[in-house]
This record gives structure tokens, C-alpha cells and sequence, in this order.
């Protein structure tokens, strides 16, 4: 996985404009979920990483995004439904890009196949080289973007 | 239909019911089986191994799960780069008995940590501004927009 920055400011930068701040707060959301749901346990307990591996595909994830749905207003939840599978996405794209040497992989058809698809561009740790670069587009895409809403 | 509030609660269960089923089935029919696929095999291809002590013809690193000798590393690692004890390795290896493996390709993640520590950054960013835009209501165990948001 990239580091949660470099996924936060990928779904920051190419989000929809007319967004709301609170909907770009659950598109954000949605673009770390699949890792606040699993690498903090992953961590604190590796024994059950294979545990929480499985809630890193997309059939788990759907779960839980309707999971956390159904902690809002009912006339809320499909849109929460909709900006978290956003972000989600946004957050599988870019792991699809990912390269690894000897993991097991990210298992898109879980619990069906195991089978396992990646572009492999770059190694896990690279996009933190890439950071002060993205923390650049983020400040001009700010700024441009504050600017506009002024005029 | 499935976002309404009826029947919310044997809903709830029946998602975290599930979830738990497919976090069991991964970690029994995929995890062990993973690993034991992997003793089977020709080609060990293994993540997560710490390096515990190392000279130049041979590693010897540890996971959670499985304990490796290394050998014929040296060429296979990225230019400029040494191993060090405590060193985070992937391996892809050739089995040749027992733990002992002939690398062929060593990734080393020493930047790891740091990916951690950055990636708290805006998780509490992200639950600060959520914080801002919305609140609990403890009574509907519910979060509603707040309205000066």
C-alpha cells in the first residue's frame, strides 16, 4: 500500500468540484478506509494478519462500507454509500500499481479466487519519495482552486 | 430497501456475521494453507522476515510464521544497499532443504516505519474535520450532519 497521504491527496486533487466539504470528508474516508480497517490490526497483531487481510478486498469492503452506512441518517445513507466506495476504489486503483516481491497479494475475487492482479510499478515505501512532490500539487491545487471560489 | 431503517439491527449483525465468517475462512483455507502451499512449492516467495544476523554468504531472518536461511544474497541486492540486522525483508527464493533458500531477488523495506508514522498524518486530520461536519446522537447511536457545517 501507499502511505495514507499520497491517498488522501490523490482522491483530494481529482475530486468532483462542486463536492461539499463534509462529502469530501467521507470521499477522504472511503480513500483510507481499506487500510484503517486492517494495517493498525495487522500491526498490533500479526498472528491474525491473515484475519484482516481478508477485509482489504472489494467484497469485504462493500460489507463494511454498508456497515458504516447504516450509522447514518437514513436519508443520508446512500450518499454516504456512494462517496465512501468513491474513495474506496480510488484507494484499490492505486494499490493496483503496486509491485511486491513476496506478498500474497490483494485477492480481488476473495472469498471466490485468490487470484491476484497488479500493474507493479513502483515498491510499497516509493510513494513516500514521491510526497514532497504531491505535497507541491496539493498547495498550487489549493490555491488555484481558493481563488477561483473568491472570483 | 437494503439502507432503510427496517430490520437495521438484524442487518448490522448479519453484515458483522459475515465479515467475521470471511475474516475465519481467510485466515484458515488461505493463511495456513498459503504457507503450507508455499513449503510445497519449488519458489519461496516470502514477505515480512526481519534479518537477525548476516555475514557476506549467508542471512539468516525471521517472520511470524517462518525462520529462513538466506544464501547467494549479496548480487541480488539493489545497488549500493548492505542488509542490516532488523532489517524488513521480501524475498523471492529457490528452495534447496529444510529453511535454507537461494535468493534471487531481496527487496529490503527500511523506509517502512516512517510510511507509518506518516500515514497517522491525516487520519487525524480526516477525524478532526469529521468531527467538525458531523456528531454523534447517542440515543439513535446515529452521526447527523451538523447544522452550522
Amino acid at each position: 500500500m501507499p502511505d495514507l497521504i499520497t491517498h488522501s491527496v490523490l482522491v483530494y486533487t481529482l475530486r468532483n468540484r462542486s463536492v461539499k466539504s463534509e462529502e469530501l470528508v467521507l470521499l477522504i474516508i472511503g480513500a483510507i478506509l481499506p487500510d484503517l480497517v486492517t494495517r493498525p490490526f495487522m500491526i498490533i497483531f500479526p498472528p491474525a494478519k491473515y484475519f484482516f487481510h481478508a477485509f482489504h478486498t472489494p467484497v469485504a469492503l462493500i460489507l463494511i462500507i454498508l456497515l458504516i452506512s447504516y450509522l447514518f441518517e437514513e436519508c443520508y445513507r446512500a450518499k454516504v454509500m456512494k462517496l465512501l466506495s468513491l474513495g474506496v476504489a480510488s484507494h484499490l486503483f492505486l494499490d493496483l500499481f503496486q509491485y511486491s516481491v513476496g506478498s500474497r497479494g490483494y485477492s480481488w475475487f476473495f472469498p471466490f479466487s485468490y487470484f491476484d492482479f497488479r500493474i507493479g510499478l513502483f515498491m510499497p515505501e516509493d510513494s513516500l519519495y514521491i510526497l514532497p512532490l504531491l505535497m507541491i500539487i496539493l498547495g498550487i491545487d489549493s490555491y488555484v482552486y481558493q481563488n477561483k471560489k473568491k472570483k | 430497501m437494503i439502507l432503510s431503517d427496517k430490520y437495521k439491527k438484524f442487518k448490522i449483525v448479519s453484515i458483522l456475521s459475515i465479515l467475521m465468517l470471511l475474516g475465519w475462512y481467510d485466515c484458515n483455507y488461505n493463511g495456513i494453507e498459503y504457507l503450507k502451499s508455499q513449503r510445497k512449492n519449488k519458489s519461496w516467495d516470502i514477505a515480512g522476515l526481519y534479518v537477525k544476523n548476516f555475514d557476506s554468504t549467508y542471512f539468516y531472518a525471521e517472520s511470524n510464521t517462518d525462520s529462513i536461511i538466506g544464501l547467494n544474497y549479496l548480487d541480488d541486492l539493489p545497488v549500493g544497499e548492505s542488509l542490516r540486522n532488523g532489517d524488513l525483508i521480501q524475498i523471492k527464493s529457490i528452495h534447496l532443504g529444510g529453511d535454507t533458500v537461494d535468493v534471487y531477488k531481496i527487496y529490503i523495506s527500511r523506509t517502512r516505519k516512517y510510511k507509518i508514522l506518516l500515514s497517522i498524518i491525516p487520519v487525524f486530520i480526516i477525524f478532526y474535520f469529521f468531527n467538525k461536519y458531523f456528531k454523534f446522537e447517542i440515543a439513535k447511536f446515529i452521526f447527523k450532519r451538523r447544522n452550522n457545517a
